[in-house]
């Protein structure tokens, strides 16, 4: 059965009606065989049964009338024209009438003593046909005729049959396979058609081609299934495909996307270092100038005062004290400088319409002698190009600190060529919002771009990355390291951003981007009158007690009346002791740092008691602090250290001259 | 009254005829022998059975019952054997009946006739009784055929043989079945007739 699956169809067809037509053909030829064999032997029975009567009838006068030997050999002679009889006898009643009959005179010479009783007849036995024919004779049995026949007519005839039977099937055999090579074809050409295509759409995957329909039958139908078939996965194939691609296009698009985020996080990763490690130097920087200015405070406060109060000093000891003083200030200064670096804006500063381009023009004018004037000296040539957004909105900021970063910008290209070069600066408006996400009220979303780009010799990672940080200077004793410390300061300030594109032997371009903001113009602040306010009775508390000494000494010079305390809780008592006597205080100084009770313990305290007495913060942390420190509501005003004369009575004035702020303090003054 | 044995006798020449008588004569006299028993029983059984050989004309058997006289002239020689065998005889269902007859009895009414080699000298009696009628004639008289008669017996190797004129037979218009001539023979030294 394995052997019949694994034919082809054709095979199959082929084998199916060559052996149906073999097996019926088989079975026709052995019920023709059968029957024939059937009737020769019935016909060889009766054939020998006649020839039997025959003799029987020819020897009735014979047995009746007792013949001779040669009559009996007579009437066997005719039995020599039937070659198939081999014996013969012939009885009378009961008794052999004659000498038998052989055929083979060297064969068996054996007959039947007696015949049979009347009623048998011939019987195939023993490869023989042989049997008894009763002789009757006017109605009387009178004997019996034996004879005994071969079975060669019989073995002829079946090989005979046989012979022609196998010529038979064999012919019906080769006109059957010849037939059933025809018609197969009818059958098998469309499933091997159907077939090749199958097997040419799963190799090629082509799903266009169809099978050819070219009969109604079962076939017919079954090639119209396929073609359905074919159509629907040729439709489903095709969608696939366009998922596919759109899935393709879609994962590029997502990868692309990713690459850029990728990117843009390590950029802002990156910004973000810089920024921790900026904000880092900051707070050292601020612990640094509150140390400084510390130390400095009453090194230049007892300068003052002995610069103001001893006239019987020597010239040569007025000349050493003006150089303390001098050294001080350029202290103070490098300090102050520094504060440009870490310190936030002030909310007095005022942010003010600018308009850069103006500003720039000027910076470039005020800056010529270094860009042009002393390399011209030196034999450098070095151009300036003016790219300048004529339509540029004025932008809110505050011209000095913007001044300083021009300037700074300049040099810094100049510096950056020392073989001559093109310096460009080029301001530019940006539509869409880029500066910090949350820009401070009044955003526009528009933003301003100042660009100074030099050809110079441009700057490798490390220094790209550290060239804000303060006192990181590549210019050796010529330069402070604080120039674009001072820029990030300023650009911070103003709630912008610094770019740097720095290719290494090609050039720099510094990129500052301000968000524009909607602001009032405002008048310029009146110049402050450098004149004393009225004399005031002021408490000051400081854990240094010659700190406290300075500040004393400074303000009674002014006219006020202070009382010092050199500890917090020292200072809560006497301010309560003074409203005890009625005669409170007008302004409470205090120290920020103290052990125990702090500045901030002090305000609160003396708020709580007297909600309008102006407290002032007297410290040397600037206003480093303000950023995280949210409880300082307290303090009307901080005074940095080391406080100069001129600040203090500024800020006397603005906290007599205030109304609102200074209402009750008032109000007590007058009554 | 030219019956079949007139025919006969006409076709000889007359030395013929003269020759026949003479013969006829010499064998009639001279070979007068008693024969053995078994010799005429032999010739009883076959007289009898020649009966079944003749297809009889309607008229010998009128009525079923009706019996098949053999009639014999001369001296009987098969004794009570004949008699005894007839006994049991039918044919085709009629029994057989033994007369002893002379020459002036109306032998035409009989449908077999044995006329006994003693009776022989009147055979031409006999033969002109017989004339205008069907009757099987039977004799042991040797030339019996030659001389008009149907079947003669004689002896040969020991054996009862007989011969058969056909003619004569045929004259009458009776039938013989041809197992029955087939058997029939010569005498030796005679021609057939």
């Amino acid at each position: 059965m394995t052997l019949l699956r694994n034919l082809s169809i054709k095979q199959k067809l082929m084998l199916f009606a060559t052996a149906s037509s073999l097996l019926a053909s088989l079975l026709v030829s052995t019920g023709f065989f059968v029957y024939e064999l059937g009737t020769f032997r019935k016909s060889m029975r009766d054939d020998l049964s006649a020839t039997a009567q025959i003799i029987g009838n020819r020897s009735i006068g014979f047995m009746t009338f007792g013949g001779t030997e040669k009559e009996a050999a007579e009437l066997w002679d005719a039995l020599r024209a039937k070659p198939h009889i081999t014996t013969a006898c012939l009885y009378h009643g009961t008794n052999l009438a004659t000498l038998p009959y052989f055929r083979d005179k060297n064969g068996p010479r054996l007959v039947p003593l007696r015949p049979a009783p009347s009623g048998w007849r011939f019987d195939f036995k023993n490869d023989q046909l042989e049997g008894f024919e009763h002789i009757r004779f006017n109605g009387e049995e009178i004997g019996a005729v034996y004879l005994k026949s071969d079975l060669q007519a019989l073995y002829s005839k079946f090989y005979g049959y046989l012979g022609m039977t196998a010529i038979f099937m064999i012919a019906t055999l080769a006109i059957v396979y010849l037939f059933s090579l025809q018609l197969q074809r009818i059958i098998a050409s469309p499933i091997f058609h159907l077939a090749e295509t199958a097997k040419t759409i799963t190799t090629r995957r082509n799903y266009s081609l169809r099978a050819r329909k070219t009969s109604n039958d079962e076939l017919g139908q079954l090639i119209d299934g396929f073609n359905d078939m074919l159509e629907q996965i040729q439709r489903r194939d095709a969608a696939l495909h366009r998922a596919n691609m759109e899935l393709e296009k879609a994962r590029g698009e997502l990868e692309t996307r990713v690459h850029e985020r990728t990117l843009e996080l390590r950029e802002a990763q990156k910004a973000i270092m810089q920024q921790e490690r900026l904000k880092a130097l900051g707070q050292m920087a601020s612990g640094i100038a509150h140390d400084i200015n510390n130390a400095l405070s009453p090194i230049m406060g007892f300068a003052d005062l002995i610069h103001l109060t001893e006239n019987a000093l020597s010239e040569k000891s007025k000349r050493h004290l003006r150089h303390i003083q001098t050294a001080a200030e350029d202290i103070a200064h490098i300090v102050s400088r520094l504060r440009d670096f870490y310190r936030t804006r002030d909310e007095e500063e005022k942010l003010l319409p600018i308009n850069l381009n103006k500003v720039v023009e000027q910076i470039i004018e005020m800056t010529a002698p270094r860009w042009r004037t002393m390399p011209q000296n030196e034999g450098v040539t070095i151009e300036m190009q003016r790219d300048f957004d004529p339509d540029l909105p004025k932008m809110a900021g505050l011209e000095s600190e913007l001044r300083e970063v021009l300037t700074n910008l300049v040099i810094n290209a100049v510096d950056a060529m020392p073989e001559g070069g093109t310096i460009t600066v080029r301001t530019r408006t940006l539509k869409e919002g880029r500066a910090k996400e949350a820009p401070t009220t009044n955003a526009t979303g528009q933003s301003i771009i100042l660009e100074v780009s030099d050809t110079g010799m441009g700057m490798d990672e490390e220094t790209r990355v550290r060239c804000l940080e303060p006192f990181f200077s590549t210019k050796g004793h010529r330069g402070t390291g604080l120039g674009l410390s001072m820029v990030y300061g300023v650009v911070e300030r103003h709630e912008g951003e610094i770019e740097i594109d720095s290719v290494l032997g090609k050039g720099t371009t510094m990129r500052l981007i301000f968000p524009v903001r909607l602001i009032e113009s405002v008048k310029p602040a009146e110049p402050p009158a450098n004149s004393k306010v009225q004399p005031l009775h002021i408490l000051c508390i400081d854990d240094e007690p010659l700190q406290c000494e300075m500040v004393k000494e400074l303000l009674e010079r002014d006219g006020h009346r202070v009382q010092t305390a050199d500890n917090g809780e020292s200072g809560v008592t006497a301010f309560r002791t003074a409203i005890g006597r009625q005669q409170p205080f007008d302004i409470v100084i205090t120290d920020l740092g103290m052990p125990y009770v702090d500045g901030r313990e002090v305000a609160r305290i003396i708020k709580q008691g007297s909600p309008h007495t102006p407290v002032i913060m007297l410290t040397g942390w600037g206003e480093f602090m303000s950023d995280d420190e949210t409880d300082l509501d307290d303090f009307d005003e901080i005074l940095n250290k080391p406080p100069r004369l001129g600040t203090i009575r500024e800020m006397f004035r603005r906290l007599v001259a205030n109304p609102a702020r200074n209402k009750k303090l008032t109000t007590e003054q007058n009554a | 009254m030219t019956g079949a044995r007139g025919n006969v006798f006409r076709s000889f020449t007359m030395t013929g005829r003269i020759a026949f008588i003479f013969l006829a004569g010499i064998a009639l006299n001279g070979c007068v022998t008693h024969p053995t028993t078994a010799e005429k029983r032999a010739e009883a059984n076959y007289l009898l059975h020649f009966t079944q050989f003749v297809e009889w004309p309607e008229t010998t058997f009128p009525d079923p019952h009706t019996p098949l006289v053999i009639g014999i002239l001369g001296q009987n020689p098969f004794g009570n054997e004949l008699a005894r065998m007839t006994d049991s005889y039918r044919i085709n269902g009629h029994p057989v009946v033994i007369r002893h007859l002379t020459p002036l009895s109306n032998l035409r009414h009989y449908p077999v006739v044995f006329i006994d080699r003693s009776a022989a000298f009147r055979l031409p009696l006999i033969f002109y009784s017989l004339d205008g009628g069907n009757t099987l004639t039977v004799s042991d008289a040797p030339g019996f055929t030659d001389a008009g008669g149907m079947i003669e017996f004689f002896i040969e190797d020991g054996k009862v043989r007989f011969d058969i004129n056909r003619r004569a037979v045929d004259n009458v218009g009776l039938k013989m079945n041809s197992q029955l001539l087939i058997m029939a023979k010569h005498p030796p030294g005679r021609k057939g007739s």
